[in-house]
């Protein structure tokens, strides 16, 4: 009995596990730190893609000094293929279809930071 | 009575989740040879190879020829299953696999691959009854990652789609039922496989629960020749990202397997064929086309 209980009651736990909310970025293009001189915008060559398609992401930085690390992230499951300043992006799968906000974080020699983000649209 | 309870407790847990709705990849498992009981002192190895290949689109139970987003996706897998008799009721089992190659190939022209270990899998099988005519086995496990880090790209983990294992840990439920009917050289068997719960990997990314049913009937030409039909209905549940389901995952597929068997020096061969039956995906989603396994299997009495 008491190990039918013990089983019971670790699959329950397990299963029955909170599920962690998703991380929401915000839609504003401009949110670079406002103590931060770095400046970051994001453009694409494609602001809407389907599903298999691609687009070319560049960050265009000012106010920065000395050399610059790209840091790129996205709100989804999609890849960003590639590093530095222009990355691709590319839907992995259907999952993903509508908005994918993508950010890049980019750091100079003097630990300055700045944020730009730009949402693409995946269109099924 | 203790059995009882147990068996209760995995009826239970095979039918606790509810299920959203259900998906697609062909899995690695394959045949019928790892399920069942092994007479003490015996180890089985199984080895096994798998190739599946996808480039069908299915929205709900409807084939789709307009959606293309991936061009194909495939893999080539190997594993291996090692069995060991403890007594003559309980059998022990460790499942490893390593895929080759996984691969898909984008509309846009970027393939991209991968290859690596998938999780391995420890588990324990308990004869509820066993006789000489009919068995009935449950047996529970652990799926266990060797890594907990994503294959990466350019610093970044790739899709979930092309990763070989999830990174992260699961359990595993069996229930196995056979009746043989020693005269006609015909074997019937039942075998529901549950792979559930599983747990976040670190980007936060949780397969959904994946049930297996499958029912054999196996047939002896003679001491060397056998065949086997497998009817097997996969239903997947949907993934979650953080507490996101996602959409395009999960779904119900139904396939039919022809298997050859051939048995020579205590050594049996078997080759399988999956032909889909009916799919019935979530929104819609990448199918496989074909594929098919080798297996190897051979005891040892130690």
């Amino acid at each position: 009995m008491k190990t039918w209980i013990v089983w019971l009651s670790v699959i329950l736990m397990i299963t029955g596990c909170k599920k962690k909310p998703a991380p929401t970025n915000n839609s504003d293009s401009n949110n670079n730190p406002s103590t931060s001189s770095v400046k970051v915008s994001l453009t694409t060559d494609k602001n809407i893609i389907r599903l298999g398609q691609e687009c070319v992401i560049t960050a265009s930085v000012t106010g920065a000094e000395g050399s610059l690390n790209y840091q790129w992230e996205v709100n989804t499951i999609s890849n960003i293929l590639g590093s530095g300043n222009t990355v691709t992006f590319s839907p992995c799968c259907s999952s993903v279809a509508g908005d994918n906000i993508v950010k890049c974080t980019v750091t100079d020699s003097k630990n300055n930071k700045g944020i730009g983000q730009i949402t693409i649209v995946v269109n099924p | 009575m203790s059995t009882f309870r147990w068996i209760l407790t995995v009826l239970f847990v095979l039918y606790y989740q509810q299920i959203f709705s259900q998906c697609c990849s062909a899995n690695p498992i394959v045949g019928s040879s790892n399920i069942g009981l092994l007479s003490k002192n015996t180890l089985r190895v199984i080895a096994f190879y798998r190739y599946s290949y996808s480039d069908i689109y299915f929205e709900g139970s409807k084939k789709r020829d307009d959606i293309h987003y991936l061009k194909y996706s495939l893999y080539s897998y190997v594993g291996n299953i090692l069995s060991f008799g403890i007594t003559r009721k309980i059998t022990t089992d460790l499942e490893l696999g390593y895929y080759l190659l996984k691969s898909e190939l984008t509309d846009a022209n970027r393939k991209l691959s991968t290859t690596g270990l998938n999780n391995g899998i420890c588990s324990i099988k308990y004869g509820v009854i066993k006789h000489s005519s009919f068995e009935l086995t449950a047996g529970a496990g652990l799926k266990f990652p060797f890594t907990q880090t994503l294959k990466e790209k350019d610093g970044r983990p790739l899709s979930i789609s092309l990763q070989p294992s999830t990174n992260a840990f699961g359990g595993v439920f069996l229930l196995f039922m056979q009746k043989n009917f020693v005269e006609k050289k015909i074997r019937l068997f039942l075998i529901h496989r549950a792979e559930l719960p599983n747990a976040y990997n670190k980007i936060y990314y949780m397969k959904g629960n994946t049930f297996f049913t499958s029912f054999f009937f196996a047939k002896s030409f003679n001491e060397h020749w056998g065949t086997l039909l497998q009817l097997r209905n996969e239903i997947r549940t949907r993934d979650y990202w953080y507490d996101k389901a996602l959409p395009g995952t999960g779904g119900i597929l139904l396939f039919i397997s022809p298997q050859i068997n051939y048995q020579i020096k205590g050594f049996n061969f078997s080759f399988l064929w999956d032909l889909p039956l009916y799919r019935n995906v979530n929104e819609s989603q990448i199918v496989s086309r074909y594929a098919f396994s080798f297996i190897c299997t051979k005891d040892f009495n130690l």
